[in-house]
């Protein structure tokens, strides 16, 4: 038994740390007993004198790049005071002789101990790898031949070559491949014309029907609406709300245009609910099918609006329909991510239950799955609400109108005032539906 | 209840055997071939046997348990039964007809029309009332609404839930929650019940509620019900038989009183050290044939013994009855049967039955 007090190691101890050590174990051996009695910075001269090889060597890799970095800084102070012209150039070379001397010695103080932590790792998995080895030792010394010469000359030398002050760029290359991505849309947009055609044409007519409900019926009756609908998902409070969200958008002359962005959003929202769903679902219940999915949504979601809005001219033309398309890019990766959460989160045993009586996978689909995943499938149509708010001003910039283009208008004339104004009304939109929507999914 | 062996067969199983992993096959080929124990094929073939060569049946009516403790393949092996997990080998027969042979659409059907399955948690839909759970599998197979529901009524009457129809699973407590689970897996009217721990989750006085509820209902109405549970008292309790696992193994199956009063093994023995006996074992268990006794009565005392002022018990009375007789009257008892005096058991008998030794050592 070890004694607690001492905290020396036990015979098994000295063998794991044998195993572990491989070379040099007596000095190993007694410098982690000092550690493990608490004497933690034992100076190791082999660390101090071979610095980041040493590392590497014992496989401490995060001592091995700090060493590195600091021996790098150390090397260029001293190397700008032999070739570099320095005023000071001897004190410039103490200070960088002292700097190495320092940052080695550091290291070396807390050679021992890192190198104790690996020792504990080892020991709970032995996999890590353990010992000294060539190989390492190969690997460090090829990183510093690789970043050390370079890198002081760059810094230290007074004029350095081309090629390693700039990256040998090839500008043939991007505009080669850029211009092939040209001629590639124009390539689409003539021989898919009819296509893309009927898209905007149904695209274009939901809009109308939309903004025709949204904007052709009379705004008293329109008010009236959303206060009923406030009142029926979420409750009074929720009413007062929207009556003075509506009263700011009618007496500040924004109303038509709060109307258009709404019928906008909409169908933003209804394509994004009609593709997204179905494709949720069947990433839900196809693993392949979702990690191809996965980088895609990544993509749609991450991409600038701008860079796909110029192809989407192409295409679709300018106006709203476009400005849709764009929307649903950004607006339905949450869409998808929600209901394929949805229903991954249906607990099993309930699966189970409705095979054991006898539900075949479209009878589990349609009364257990789908039901239990609404208020996730809810939460992705609110957030899909959210983001197309926020692509409202980016569409305005294909002619969408709307609240977007008051909003980039007065950008465009610097109408900070102006600007303020619909920003808050595009705000004040947003929260119309969204507390409605969301009333909505927490009284089920 | 049906303890005679003319009672058909619904539920066999013969051979059975379930790997898991994804050289299942070859796994089974080293066991079969090869003998490799569990440790070897999880070494070799990284496979985990869950089942191992199970062989039972279960007759018309009976109530079957399967005990064993977590692990030991239990829950697994019932849901061979429907088919919730195909076998690596081996058949399982509903009534004549073969399981593993149905196609998926068949399979529904056998799920929804002749097996009910009650599980450890319920797993009630959440969304849906009680009375909607409990007409779920009429639903599966569209049965129309108004008679669905209807039915649904009279299963919750069965397990006395009127009243409660309208609420959601989560209102209810957890032992009416099973009791829902319960009239669920009837509502269809299946022959076979199959039972994965339904009354485990529950407190111990709820649950032995539950178990006299369920043993009631299962005497009205004569299921065979495949129970599965990790506490012997309790398929010691509802039981006809018991089947015994242990490892993916079945290690003994017998009445309650061949477990108790013949374990297999060390394993088994362990199990039922604790198990109280004064309900399960029988007077023939314990009794000597009347024959011999008489004859060794007369060799050491040299006149017959007297049978007329001995009390009586029937050969099935079980050891709290005869602990009675013994209490109030001196003579030992004469076993019966059928009118018959067929054996006796003397104090001496009875106390080392009581303890559970060999009675006539």
């Amino acid at each position: 038994m070890s004694n607690l007090n001492s905290h020396t190691m036990n015979e098994r101890e000295t063998e794991q740390l044998k195993d572990f050590l491989v070379s040099s174990s007596d000095y190993y051996l007694e410098q982690f007993n000092k550690i493990a009695q608490g004497h933690k910075y034992q100076l190791n001269l082999a660390a101090v004198f071979w610095g980041p090889l040493w590392a590497a060597s014992r496989n401490i890799w995060q001592l091995f790049w700090l060493l590195a970095v600091t021996d790098i800084t150390a090397f260029i102070i001293i190397g700008r005071s032999l070739w570099g012209g320095e005023v000071y150039a001897n004190a410039s070379l103490a200070l960088g002789l002292g700097i190495l001397l320092l940052c080695r010695g550091i290291g070396g103080c807390v050679a021992n101990l890192l190198y104790h932590r690996n020792f504990n790792q080892w020991r709970i998995n032995p996999n890590v790898q353990s010992g000294t080895s060539n190989q390492r030792a190969g690997i460090g010394m090829l990183l510093i031949a690789a970043t050390y010469p370079l890198t002081i000359y760059r810094f230290s030398a007074q004029e350095v070559v081309d090629f390693l002050a700039t990256f040998p760029t090839s500008r043939k290359i991007a505009s080669t491949t850029a211009r092939s991505i040209d001629a590639g849309v124009d390539w689409l947009t003539i021989t898919f014309e009819d296509m893309f055609d009927s898209i905007t044409w149904l695209i274009r007519s939901m809009l109308d029907f939309l903004e025709l409900l949204f904007i052709g019926t009379p705004w008293p009756v329109m008010a009236l609406l959303l206060l009923l609908m406030a009142w029926k998902s979420a409750g009074w409070r929720v009413v007062a709300f929207t009556a003075l969200a509506l009263a700011y958008l009618g007496f500040f002359g924004f109303w038509d245009k709060a109307m258009s962005t709404m019928a906008l959003v909409g169908a933003s929202v209804f394509i994004c609910l009609s593709i997204g769903a179905p494709l949720g679902i069947v990433a839900a219940r196809n693993p392949r099918f979702n990690a191809v999915l996965n980088p895609i949504l990544d993509i749609m979601q991450t991409m600038p609006s701008f860079v796909y809005l110029i192809p989407a001219i192409a295409f679709f033309s300018v106006g709203k329909p476009p400005a849709v398309l764009a929307t649903v890019v950004f607006a339905m990766p949450p869409m998808i991510r929600m209901t394929t959460l949805g229903i991954q989160q249906v607990s099993p045993s309930v699966i189970e239950a409705m095979e054991a009586f006898g539900a075949s996978p479209r009878q589990i689909l349609f009364k257990a799955q789908l039901p239990l995943a609404v208020p996730s499938i809810m939460a992705g149509i609110n957030q899909s609400i959210m983001m197309s708010l926020s692509m409202v001003v980016v569409a305005a910039l294909i002619g969408a109108g709307g609240l977007g283009y008051d909003v980039l208008f007065s950008l465009q004339h610097l109408e900070a005032g102006k600007g303020l104004l619909a920003g808050l009304a595009i705000v004040l939109c947003a929260m119309i539906m969204d507390r409605i929507i969301q009333g909505h999914h927490k009284s089920t | 209840m049906i303890k005679d062996n003319s009672a058909k067969t619904a539920i066999e199983c013969r051979n059975v055997w379930k790997i898991f992993g994804d050289r299942a096959d070859e796994a089974l080929e080293a066991v079969k071939t090869r003998g490799l124990t569990k440790e070897q094929i999880h070494q070799e073939y990284d496979c985990v046997v869950a089942v191992a060569d199970a062989t039972f049946d279960a007759k018309e009516g009976e109530i079957f348990c399967i005990m064993g403790l977590s692990g030991s393949g239990k829950s697994t092996l019932v849901r061979h039964i429907n088919r919730l997990i195909e076998p690596t080998d081996g058949d399982i027969l509903i009534g004549e007809q073969d399981i593993n042979a149905l196609n998926a659409q068949q399979l529904r059907q056998i799920r929804a029309e002749k097996i009910g399955m009650v599980f450890q948690h319920t797993a009630l839909l959440p969304h849906r009332t009680v009375r909607e759970n409990v007409a779920l599998s009429l639903e599966l197979r569209d049965v129309d609404e108004q008679k669905r529901l209807k039915v649904a009524e009279q299963k919750l009457a069965l397990v006395q839930l009127t009243g409660w129809e309208d609420r959601m699973p989560s209102e209810l407590s957890g032992g009416m929650q099973q009791r829902v689970g319960l009239a669920r897996a009837m509502a269809a009217d299946p022959e076979i019940l199959l039972m994965d721990e339904p009354f485990s989750a529950l407190d111990p006085l709820i649950r032995r509620q539950l178990q006299d509820q369920f043993l009631e209902l299962a005497r009205s109405m004569n299921k065979t019900t495949l129970f599965i549970t990790h506490d012997l008292d309790e398929a010691i309790r509802i039981g006809n038989r018991i089947a015994i696992m242990k490892d993916g193994e079945i290690v003994q199956i017998g009445t309650p009183e061949q477990i108790i009063t013949a374990p297999a093994n060390d394993y088994v023995a362990d199990f039922v050290k604790d198990i109280s006996r004064l309900k399960l074992v029988s007077a023939q268990t314990i009794m000597e044939p009347l024959a011999n006794y008489l004859k060794q009565h007369e060799l050491e005392n040299g006149h017959q013994f007297d049978l007329s002022n001995c009390p009586t018990a029937p050969h099935d009375a079980d050891l709290d009855y005869l602990i009675n007789l013994a209490v109030s009257h001196d003579s030992p008892i004469i076993v019966n049967d059928q009118q018959a005096p067929v054996g006796i058991v003397t104090k001496r008998q009875l106390l080392r039955g009581i303890q559970g030794g060999n009675a006539n050592e």
